[in-house]
């Protein structure tokens, strides 16, 4: 192994591999980042099975074909300090084989390599093209489902974990709901090649989505392994696995003609819950609001006997078709008024006990609200 | 100022579960009768007192009872009759205070410093309470009455079975003096034989101990000892006691070691705790697993939930989930399984779920057919308990487990 590469080809692939590098002790060889020399390319991989990241980057290769693999945390930790020069030097150790140098500048690190044969297989991307997405919407999808999705090793219950992606003709919907709320995205592919659904952790999409974003690409295509799926811009492969589960059944829960429609400005609105959350009660979070036809602002409340109490009038652009009390537990609608753009929203009911929904409302919707709508149940107080 | 003197009762049901069995099958009258876990594990809930003469007592292994009282009769527990009665018990001491803390199924203390002024004198109101046991249930209970629980307890205990006790601040001394030092609640054996390597036998004994002497032996509680052997204790009832966790764990008379079997043990109690959490209209946030290998070593997983639940379909799949992802089953199997729900808070508030409707109308309807046909007693922490922590559950199949509840962890 005798190689030089360009400083900032090299930073660049490590901090994109690093995004799937694995932490877990039970399989340290995860932590390796793989470097497979071919020809005048370097393919880096690093995978922890739920996701991989492979990229590749230019190489002047003075040597034969091989691979090492180095330890990627220590490899990051290195890009992210290299000195003032131009290029790196990777050279195999000639008396301790098992010894890769690496060398920038003044700077030279002598790094011991992994066993390239524990390595797992990072399954190839195989050619069933299914969809190819518009990586500026794909990601705003990813920003306003992700959030809603519980976290993995939070939870037993891995369907909720995941943003679902249902490829249908011309539109992709992700979904992701911890159970009790629920926030949905349609976007519009470039082109859709087969139909089809998908559940993937949504912390694998959030890595996916930090990765497009160092990309840059325009495009991010989509390809459907037996139990992955692959996504693939400007060169960069990344690997997510599905979750062998079935999502639930979520068009059941998206309701309909709510005919208490409460118009809020979005931001008037979300700064007042932020208040008001201050003195909720801690296990439930809920504030309660009340509007009556009389009025056409509503009035949201909250109480708890440690915190104490709040009260705030919220204006609303219309008065409401009835009267309603109904509490929520504020940082779910936090959560997703915080991701919308609009300068209105329309929060829509029915009573009590009924979801609720959230949708970017108004003359101006935000393009980039388009196809948002979020589901949340209510809370019950009880006497 | 001179503090009230406050009177303070104690209720201990005598030989509880033996005496409703006695109570409920007239042939078991006189006779030795012994309650508990059946199985090679099984341990003694209760001895009746004919079968404590061969000195038979609680907590022991079921296998020496059987020894020491061969010709005994050996019963599983049957809670949901010991909870019925151990509600009118408790219905009775109601009608003479609102503080009424239970201790366990068939113990409680009660404050009747508040009741004098209406109801006359707590020694005659003891008296009565006691009488009314004995009319309204036909089980003889014993009765301590005193200026503290501490004392109240000591009371009740002095003349057991049936017994009445006043202790006064007048005979306090003279009551305590005599009595050895374990039967202080908190002195167990290994205290008892500290205090014993101190020249300390009795109350009388502890009380000649400097406060230094005990403080250096046993630090705080050697503080807390000094003023129990003066009679001293302030500690206040706690009448609504809190329900920290519903759990339910079962001990096997052999280990189990089919994971397949595991999961269906945990996901039957998984549902017997939510069912309880419904019946008592609470909702827990953690749900935990316990398994105890062969060895005694004890492990606990636990997830925290999005929302406290009530849900058999949550509390079971997340129990099962937990105990099939996150529990390794060796070779030797287990030896103990429990199951529990913590983050206890009541149902009045309840964030509703986006898609578990069916499965809660499930819920309702199975509740029912359990209120109708019974289901297998659960205890809580905090609240009722058997008189050790041994269970018999799943009269329906077969096997036979001794379990005991309290909290997992």
């Amino acid at each position: 192994m005798d190689l030089v590469l360009l400083k900032d080809d090299l930073v660049f692939g490590v901090k994109l591999a690093s995004y799937a590098l694995g932490t877990r002790t039970s399989m340290p060889i995860l932590a390796g980042l793989k470097m497979e020399i071919l020809g005048n390319r370097l393919r880096l991989s690093a995978t922890d099975l739920e996701r991989a990241v492979q990229c590749e980057i230019p190489a002047e290769n003075n040597d034969d074909e091989e691979t090492v693999i180095l330890n990627g945390a220590v490899l990051s930790q290195i890009a992210a300090h290299l000195p003032a020069d131009d290029h790196v030097s990777l050279k195999r150790d000639t008396d301790d084989s098992d010894v890769v140098k690496l060398r920038c500048g003044e700077a030279l690190f002598d790094l011991p390599t992994l066993p390239v044969e524990d390595y797992p297989e990072i399954p190839a991307p195989p050619e069933d093209k299914v969809a190819v997405l518009a990586v500026d919407q794909f990601h705003r999808g990813l920003e306003q489902t992700a959030f809603a999705a519980l976290k993995a090793g939070e939870t037993t219950r891995l369907s909720l974990t995941g943003v679902d992606l249902v490829l249908t003709a011309g539109a992709l919907k992700m979904v992701a709901t911890n159970g009790y709320r629920l926030a949905m995205k349609t976007i519009k592919p470039d082109e859709v090649l087969a139909e089809g659904e998908y559940l993937i952790e949504a912390g694998v999409l959030t890595d996916l989505d930090r990765v497009l974003m160092q990309l840059k690409g325009e495009n991010v295509e989509v390809y459907k392994g037996p139990s992955q799926l692959f996504f693939r811009s400007n060169g960069v492969t990344f690997m997510a696995k599905t979750i062998a589960e079935e999502f639930p059944d979520f068009d059941r829960v998206i309701p309909h003609d709510n005919p208490i429609a409460l118009l809020f400005n979005r931001r008037a609105l979300l700064e007042a819950l932020q208040r008001i959350e201050i003195t909720a009660a801690e296990e439930s979070g809920a504030v309660t609001f009340r509007v009556t036809p009389e009025e056409s602002a509503a009035r949201i409340n909250s109480s708890s006997k440690e915190k104490g109490e709040a009260e705030e009038r919220v204006r609303l652009r219309k008065v409401p078709a009835a009267e309603l009390e109904i509490s929520f537990k504020a940082e779910y609608l936090i959560d997703a008024l915080k991701r919308v753009a609009s300068e209105e929203i329309a929060f829509q009911l029915t009573d009590p006990e009924k979801a609720g929904l959230i949708e970017p409302d108004g003359d101006q919707i935000a393009p980039e609200d388009e196809g948002f709508l979020y589901v949340c149940m209510p809370v019950r107080l009880g006497g | 100022m001179e503090k009230e003197t406050r009177k303070i009762g104690h209720l201990d049901m005598d030989a509880f579960f033996a005496a409703v069995e006695q109570l409920d099958n007239p042939t078991y009258r006189g006779k030795a009768v012994i309650v508990g876990g059946l199985g090679p594990r099984g341990v003694v809930a209760t001895a009746s007192y004919e079968a404590r003469a061969f000195g038979v007592g609680s907590a022991m292994p079921m296998a020496k009872a059987r020894k020491l009282c061969p010709h005994a009769i050996f019963l599983p527990p049957r809670f949901p009759r010991y909870k019925e009665i151990s509600d009118r018990v408790r219905a009775i001491i109601h009608d003479y205070t609102p503080i009424v803390e239970p201790a366990s199924l068939d113990e409680a203390y009660f404050d009747l410093t508040g009741s004098e002024r209406t109801g006359g004198p707590a020694e005659v109101i003891v008296r009565t309470i006691k009488a009314r046991v004995h009319a309204e249930t036909g089980l003889t209970c014993s009765v301590g009455l005193g200026p503290n629980r501490f004392l109240a307890k000591i009371a009740s205990e002095i003349e057991k079975p049936d017994g009445l006790v006043i202790i006064t601040p007048d005979n306090v001394q003279a009551v305590l003096d005599p009595l050895p030092v374990d039967r202080i609640a908190g002195v167990g054996k290994v205290t008892a034989h500290r205090l014993r390597g101190l020249g300390i036998h009795s109350v009388a004994d502890l009380r000649g101990a400097t406060l230094d002497v005990l403080v250096h032996e046993f630090g705080r509680y050697g503080r807390t000892l000094y003023q129990l052997a003066r009679g001293r204790d302030d500690t206040p009832l706690r009448p609504h006691r809190e329900t920290k966790s519903v759990s339910r764990e079962t001990t096997f008379p052999h280990d189990i070691y089919a994971p397949e079997e595991i999961e269906r043990i945990v996901r039957r109690m998984a549902r017997v705790v939510a069912a309880e959490l419904r019946h008592e209209r609470l909702l827990g946030r953690t749900i935990r697993v316990k398994v105890r290998y062969p060895d005694f070593r004890t492990i606990t997983r636990q997830i925290r939930m999005e929302a406290p639940t009530d849900s058999t379909y949550l509390i079971e799949e997340t129990a099962a989930a937990l105990v099939r992802r996150r529990v390794r089953i060796a070779d030797d199997g287990v030896r103990l399984l429990g199951v529990g729900v913590g983050g206890i808070t009541t149902a009045t508030t309840r964030q509703l779920p986006l898609f578990g409707t069916r499965n809660d109308a499930l819920d309702h309807v199975v509740d029912k057919l359990h209120a109708r046909f019974g289901v297998e007693a659960v205890r809580r922490d905090g609240h009722p308990a058997p008189e050790n922590g041994n269970e018999s559950m799943d009269r329906n199949n077969g096997a036979r487990y001794s379990e005991s509840g309290g909290e997992l962890g």
